[in-house]
């Protein structure tokens, strides 16, 4: 052994602050990487913020570039695709979430009445199969069904049903629709997990007395199962609500076209084509901060709420 | 118990209805490599294709001939094994380093990095960041180091370790031992599942990620395979010398009237070459993740 005294924890109230440091310094050393990874690809980026108030020009950097004060803020209002681009993103926020709560918890409901067992767990293991690939993979699929020449809806369309080939791809008027869809596809199975694991915590003795007071199975789930997870069902509500400004930028990068930018640009595109491709820097940026600002009240009111009715918040 | 008709009709229905549900959610991708192994006459006229009247392997032969699919497998599964690697370094040395009680400044870094999950400077800065300050255009880098710690994973793992007994490493540091040997020798050890899980989920987030070599990468035989996969499908228009090659390789091959290779085809090899990995790994997420998914979002 070495010293002769050991150093055991409850003496630290009477070191010094800076002795603790020294004693815990291998612990510094271990979040070091992520710290400085952290700073360079999060921070450094916050500082970038700055420019949604300036003009950038590349040669004086950001510091050096004029200020432009609020002009992008104003041009973001003038600009109609840019509120079109609210719009959308709202609406298929709102879309998601209520199409795919419903789906997730009715999916869940079925799968929670089906006995345990071996044809139990291989539906469940196809059901989860889609949320573990890319929207790449997802949106290739997608157009491998739905395409013109040769996809199986077509063929399904033209030969079983006789009827003229219709365009579901690159058309507006079906696009939200295929995003709700393909949505609950990818996410139905695997959203379903959380609400299993709240089912599974209800009491069995709530059934048992439901079973004696002579209810049949059906009024044991509306009237014990859903209102035991109805707690969950809402934190999760509110929660997703906090995500309503990101509106599923991967799937809709992957499934728009020029064609269904009306009906499907997002925020989050809309900045991508005009800061990535469009390379209007500093407008885009402004475009940003203004999702993100709106994102942290969003937050900041759900979390509130969520306190409020006496679930345990998101920090 | 006994159970009424109306019961054992509705269980009937409900194992049907969630069988075809299954059923229905995989049929894609059957479809998909159903479309991958037939000829194009079979494809145009046969509706539901079950299986292949005669399998046509023409379509990969010929992916596996070209150059991208051999540069976008080689540069995947680089992104794919660096990047878990580097990912779980971070959020291994930093779970351990914030799980102690003691160490002073713990709320600060732990907020630190919580803060980062909420709010961001967004994809511009970001881009520029990378792009023009750090210079790792067109550079693998790019799509390995870029993101900082990954706040999800790390507050997992952090619970984690808060739940092992403290007086292990008491014990284990009244003996003699320091940090280092605590973390390696005792904490690590015991931690295989939890560290199991998430480098799966790591891995598989690599193999799956693209946004990245969107904008980051621009020479055609740097890009992973999703990207490789999304310009062929999704956005061929923008393919250049990848789709020229395509281009006069179906003129060879074809004389533009082969049956036995044809544009859905080729596609539809791309897309199952992808995704098949994962689905190799699948079993072994799925042994992990009902766990894993139970640890991190059932809070309390």
């Amino acid at each position: 052994m070495g010293t002769s005294v050991p150093q055991v924890r409850t003496a630290t109230r009477r070191r010094t602050i800076l002795s603790r440091m020294k004693r815990e310094r291998f612990c510094y050393l271990l979040i070091l990487p992520s710290f400085i990874a952290t700073a360079v690809f999060c921070y450094w980026p916050m500082y970038g913020l700055l420019l949604a108030f300036k003009d950038l020009k590349l040669r004086q950097g950001i510091l050096g570039s004029p200020w432009v004060g609020l002009k992008w803020f104003e041009l973001m209002f003038q600009d109609p695709t840019f509120l079109q681009a609210i719009r959308n993103t709202l609406i298929i926020s709102f879309g998601k979430l209520i199409y795919g709560t419903f789906a997730c918890i009715l999916l869940a409901l079925l799968l929670n009445e089906l006995r345990s067992g071996i044809y139990k767990k291989v539906c469940q293991t196809l059901l989860y199969l889609p949320h573990f690939l890319s929207w790449v993979i997802m949106a290739s699929i997608i157009y491998n069904i739905f395409t013109m020449s040769g996809g199986l809806f077509t063929k399904v369309v033209t030969n079983l049903f006789q009827r003229e080939p219709i365009q579901i791809l690159a058309n507006p008027a079906y696009f939200r629709t295929l995003v709700y869809i393909s949505d609950i596809w990818k996410g139905v199975g695997f959203g379903t997990i959380v609400y299993l694991a709240a089912i599974a915590g209800i009491d069995p003795e709530l059934y048992e007395a439901g079973i004696i007071d002579g209810a049949s199975r059906l009024q044991r789930v509306l009237f014990i199962t859903i209102p035991c997870i109805k707690g969950t069902i809402i934190i999760l509500l509110i929660l997703s609500m906090g995500g309503v400004m990101n509106a599923g930028f991967d799937q809709i990068l992957n499934l728009y076209s020029p064609n269904t930018i009306e009906v499907g640009d997002i925020i989050d595109t809309y900045v991508y084509r005009r800061g990535v491709q469009g390379q209007q820097y500093s407008y885009s940026t402004a475009v940003g901060l203004f999702k993100n600002a709106v994102n942290v009240l969003l937050l900041m009111t759900v979390n509130y709420f969520a306190k409020l009715i006496g679930e345990q918040g998101l920090y | 118990m006994k159970r009424s008709i109306g019961e054992t009709v509705f269980d009937l229905f409900n194992v049907l209805f969630i069988g075809l549900l299954s059923i229905i959610t995989i049929f894609p991708f059957w479809n998909v490599a159903m479309t991958s192994f037939v000829k194009s006459n079979e494809f145009y006229t046969r509706t539901f294709i079950l299986w292949p009247r005669e399998f046509n392997f023409s379509a990969y032969y010929y992916i596996f001939s070209t150059r991208w699919i051999a540069s976008g497998f080689k540069v995947s599964t680089i992104v794919t094994v660096f990047g878990t690697i580097y990912n779980m370094f971070l959020v291994v040395t930093a779970a351990y380093g914030l799980s102690k009680k003691t160490v002073p400044g713990r709320n600060f870094f732990i907020t630190y990095f919580i803060i980062t999950m909420y709010f961001g400077g967004g994809l511009i800065p970001y881009y520029l960041v990378v792009t023009k300050y750090l210079k790792l255009t067109d550079n693998l880098l790019s799509l390995i180091i870029t993101g900082g710690l990954s706040v999800y994973y790390f507050l997992i793992l952090k619970n984690f370790f808060n739940e092992l007994p403290v007086s292990l490493a008491e014990s284990a540091t009244i003996d003699g031992a320091n940090e280092f040997v605590i973390l390696f020798r005792i904490i690590l050890p015991l931690s295989m599942p939890a560290i199991a899980t998430l480098l799966l989920f790591n891995a598989v987030g690599y193999w799956n990620e693209w946004q990245k070599a969107l904008y980051f990468i621009v020479d055609d035989y740097k890009f992973p395979l999703q990207m490789i996969l999304r310009k062929i499908v999704i956005d061929p228009n923008s393919a250049t010398a990848m789709r020229a090659e395509m281009n006069t390789a179906y003129q060879n091959l074809v004389g533009g009237t082969d049956e036995t290779l044809f544009d859905e085809a080729v596609k539809a090899a791309t897309v199952v070459v992808v995704t098949t990995p994962i689905i190799l790994v699948y079993p072994f997420l799925q042994k992990y993740f009902a766990k894993g998914v139970m640890i991190g979002s059932i809070k309390g």
